[in-house]
């Protein structure tokens, strides 16, 4: 079978890669792209471990065909920091200990991005339902709320100065 | 060879890569030439197999094997439980090894059949669906029935795996007959899947010149799993190495040894390829240890104070079609010791019946054992109280024991080393606002919602005893610590056991710091690799911290001793003069000294070594947990209005990584309470919510943040003052939410039968009469 030549960028650089019809978005991350922070957790989108964000709208990149992301802009987890410099999000997660296992790590970061880049000033209740897409079988969410919420006031302050 | 690949080798946790998206899990490493495997798995619950027709699945584009169980008869057995247990007649518990794959008959849906490896996961899973196998469908047993006559297996009569009995018959007889009154109760522990995020997968090499194996594999532990791969395949265990790297998540389901850990070994064997295999999330659902899944009947005997006599519990265990490793223990030897809790009892009865059924088998999860236990002592005394129109927190205070330090053994004869018990549960009734509650049920009433409170105390029995006592040949758990200094004042330290997410190594860089006078930069903790270290514990039953600062210690203590012995050779003097302190060897008397990165640096490696810490004690941790409840009469949506959690864990080494886990552990038990289970159709088997949209998982919205006060009574077992904390929450969640449910819907007679998982349609019928 033929495959398809799909052109993107990807995290702000070009990127182009080869696929197979059948191929999903996750898959040409992984394993064209070798950009493995995007996670399979069930490969049917409920658990947003494989989250990623297309022309601005936050998607389950498992269930995105790899040939549709032809001329699209797409930001994965590797492309949420600033080289060596975390994103506030990043960081927050680090100071309330967000995170334990890891896995579902990356999708709730990209997801909490898509969050405050479309809602800069949530509410607990607004984060907690945009975040209902994102499993997350260690932490019970309590702290990861938390770090959101703070990662949001601080970029909202470092906006305001 | 092999065992040299760069992309194996030992992790340390790295929460910064993990943010980035650089942590590397089992599916992230890729070797070159990998083929890939695809299990073809049984659609029916229970069948006999005729014959399995492989030749054009062989004959299909990029197929490199295709295994079944015929082909691997002489290669691998099943792989061994290794629980003993003896039912109540001396008779030992049925054998019931779990097969690789099933030879003469399937017995689950979902067990394997065949392995194909191909070129791809698409070749592979194409030439599945070539395999031609005839089954004579067989009718299915899908719970513990004594009446069934179906046979999971033709040499387990009824059934039975087991009939095990715990405590005095005769004594609890007695207090049960002399009992002012009995409470009763029947409570069914649904079926659970332990769901971490991050499925099963499994990549495997085979080096032909030495006949040696690697596994990478996310387990709990590397030389568990070598050890019961090792016998399967009849190899000395240090013919394969088992290597884990970062883990998504394990809560007791990645302890265990798998079919497709051994199918991936024996296929790298067969083609001399690595071969890898990842377990899609549907197949996660059908071969992935399950949990819980117990029928109980209880019964309290007071006497006319409302003092606790005796209790008395029937558990049906369902252990699914064939034993995982730690089942038959899960079932019994780890509920029972804390059955009881801390209260004062006259007599306990224990008698558990574990069956085989036409199901994924079942082992330890989050707990195991211990939660099941508490749930049903809890909700027994919501029930005697009830009963007997007492307050529930004066019934459990006349039977509970207040904070005390002496060590006093439970009626189980577990021993309880001193602990907060009733103080714990006056601090979490304050804390929760319960004398304000009225007044808030009161006003949810005005809004037309009901209101419920409840609680639960429960007891934790941790550090891996009751396990190795029955598996371990020395009979107490041992942990393992590999040292290793550097000239450049740096100290690698690998231990045993395997982090799944738990921060547990932190406080043992702290430890290893202070002690050697070292950077605590410059300090790491790697683990997961069986070439590492001899041997070692693993993870599992909230032991890591107690079990590997006993190793830590231990290697402390070797570590002097090798420097002490070395001095006194380098320096002439004899070895009691050398004396040690912050880092530093020193010569009585003298300004002789030398800091241990000079020793690592002038005579290197004279430090180093492994060391073995036996773990004599382990903890018992407790504590208080009250929930608050509203339901909507309208819908019955259960929202937690409140969760407050009071815990005696001890001396807290590390305050985030310990409210981490009593966030997540109360997480999947109100998990347990109100969404979580794995429903079967009755006749056929066919399991009904094995994805995750079936499978109902607490999400964000869900979860209520937990309320948490730290009210630790140090432990004298171990160097750090802990008590284990990572399953309470497991344990106390589900008798709370449950106790305020019953709490909130007391004035409907059906709330008494109202089972988990507490769904919003169970809830409607209740009230609704329906």
């Amino acid at each position: 079978m033929s495959k398809t030549h799909v052109t993107t960028t990807i995290n702000g650089e070009p990127a182009e890669f080869l696929c197979e019809p059948h191929m999903t978005l996750l898959d040409a991350l992984r394993d064209e792209l070798r950009l493995t922070g995007s996670k399979e957790g069930c490969g049917s989108g409920d658990c947003g471990a494989c989250s990623v964000i297309v022309d601005g709208r936050l998607v389950c990149s498992c269930l995105v065909l790899a040939v549709e992301a032809e001329g699209t802009t797409i930001t994965t987890i590797e492309g949420i920091a600033d080289g060596d410099e975390l994103h506030p999000l990043q960081r927050k997660f680090l100071e309330h200990a967000a995170l334990q296992c890891g896995f579902c790590t990356p999708g709730l970061l990209v997801a909490a991005k898509a969050l405050l880049d479309a809602n800069p000033n949530p509410t607990e209740t607004e984060a907690r339902y945009w975040l209902a897409g994102n499993l997350c079988r260690c932490t019970g969410y309590d702290k990861i709320i938390r770090a959101v919420m703070d990662a949001a006031a601080e970029i909202r302050e470092r906006q305001a100065a | 060879m092999t065992f040299q690949h760069t992309a194996f080798a030992a992790y340390a946790r790295d929460e910064e890569a993990f943010l980035r998206g650089t942590g590397r899990y089992v599916d992230d490493v890729s070797l070159p030439g990998e083929a890939h495997g695809v299990v073809l798995r049984s659609p029916h619950a229970h069948a006999r197999i005729r014959e399995i027709a492989t030749e054009r699945a062989k004959a299909a584009p990029g197929v490199l094997a295709v295994l079944t169980a015929a082909d691997l008869a002489g290669e691998v057995r099943p792989l061994g439980c290794v629980m003993p247990l003896v039912s109540w007649n001396g008779r030992p518990r049925a054998e019931a090894d779990r097969p690789v794959l099933a030879g003469d008959k399937v017995r689950h849906v979902g067990e394997g059949v065949a392995f194909v490896v191909a070129e791809t996961i698409a070749a592979a899973a194409d030439a599945a669906a070539l395999i031609e196998v005839a089954y004579d469908p067989l009718p299915a047993v899908t719970a513990p029935d004594a009446a069934s006559r179906v046979a999971v297996w033709d040499h387990a009569p009824d059934n039975l795996c087991f009939d095990w009995r715990f405590g005095d018959s005769d004594a609890c007889a007695r207090q049960f007959a002399a009992a002012a009154h009995v409470a009763r109760i029947r409570l069914v522990l649904p079926r659970l899947a332990p769901t971490p995020i991050e499925p099963r997968a499994a990549l495997a090499t085979h080096d032909p010149a030495d006949g040696t194996f690697t596994l990478l594999a996310n387990t709990q532990g590397v030389h568990f799993v070598r050890r019961v791969l090792a016998k399967a395949f009849g190899l000395p265990p240090e013919k394969l190495r088992v290597v884990t790297p970062h883990v998504g998540g394990g809560f007791g389901s990645k302890i265990f040894a798998y079919p497709e850990q051994a199918l991936v070994l024996a296929a790298a064997r067969t083609t001399g390829r690595p071969v890898r295999w990842t377990s899609t999330r549907a197949e996660a659902f059908l071969s992935d240890t399950q949990a819980r899944d117990h029928r109980t009947e209880a019964e309290l005997a007071l006497d006319a104070d409302g003092r606790f006599l005796a209790i008395r519990v029937q558990i049906a265990a369902d252990l699914g079609s064939s034993l995982s490793q730690y089942a038959p223990l899960t079932a019994t030897g780890v509920g029972a010791p804390v059955q009881g809790g801390a209260y004062r009892f006259q007599a306990i009865e224990i008698a558990v019946r574990g069956a085989f059924t036409n199901t994924t088998p079942v082992d330890a999860y989050r707990g195991a054992g211990r939660p099941e236990a508490t749930y049903v002592l809890e909700r027994l005394i919501d029930r005697a109280a009830a009963d007997l129109g007492v307050d529930p927190a004066e019934l459990r205070a006349r039977n509970l024991p207040d904070a005390q330090e002496a060590t006093f053994a439970a009626v189980t004869g577990l021993e309880i080393g001193g602990g907060r018990f009733l103080d714990n549960q006056r601090r979490c009734l304050d804390a929760a606002d319960r004398a304000g509650f009225p007044a808030r049920r009161a006003e949810s009433a005005a809004r037309g919602r009901l209101r419920g409170f409840g609680f639960a105390n429960y007891l934790e029995s941790n550090g891996g005893l009751a396990v190795a006592q029955m598996i371990e040949p020395d009979k107490l758990p041992v942990e393992a610590a590999r040292l290793s200094f550097g000239p450049d004042g740096t100290l690698d330290i690998v231990v045993g056991i395997q982090s799944t997410g738990q921060d547990h190594a932190a406080p043992l860089a702290h430890h290893a710091a202070a002690t050697f006078g070292l950077a605590l930069a410059n300090v790491s903790v790697r683990e997961g690799d069986s070439a590492l270290l001899a041997r070692g514990g693993g993870t599992g039953g909230s032991r890591s911290l107690l079990t590997s600062s006993r190793s830590l210690e231990q290697a402390v203590t070797d570590v002097i001793e090798r420097g002490r012995r070395a001095l006194s050779v380098h320096w002439g003097v004899p070895p009691e003069t050398v004396a040690f302190d912050a880092g530093v060897f020193r010569v009585a008397g003298t300004n002789q000294g030398m800091a241990v990165a000079e020793i690592a640096a002038e005579m290197p490696g004279v430090l180093d070594g492994e060391s073995h810490g036996i773990l004599t004690h382990g903890s018992c941790a407790n504590g208080c947990h009250a929930c608050e409840v509203e339901i909507d009469p309208e819908t019955g949506q259960v929202e937690i209005v409140a969760y407050t959690a009071v815990d005696d864990f001890g001396t807290v080494q590390n305050p985030a990584a310990v409210r981490g886990q009593v966030q997540g552990s109360v997480a999947q038990g109100l998990g347990e309470a109100l969404m979580e289970c794995l429903a079967r159709d009755p006749d056929g088997g066919q399991p009904l919510s094995a994805s995750l949209l079936d499978y109902a998982l607490p999400r964000a919205r869900d979860v209520p943040s937990v309320r948490w006060t730290d009210n630790g009574l140090r432990s004298r077992t171990n160097v750090f003052g802990a008590k284990a904390c990572a399953e309470a929450g497991a344990s106390a969640a589900p008798p709370a939410a449950m106790n305020a449910i019953a709490d909130a819907l007391a004035a409907f007679p059906a709330a008494r039968d109202l089972q988990m998982p507490a769904r919003p349609p169970d809830i409607w019928r209740v009230i609704h009469g329906r």
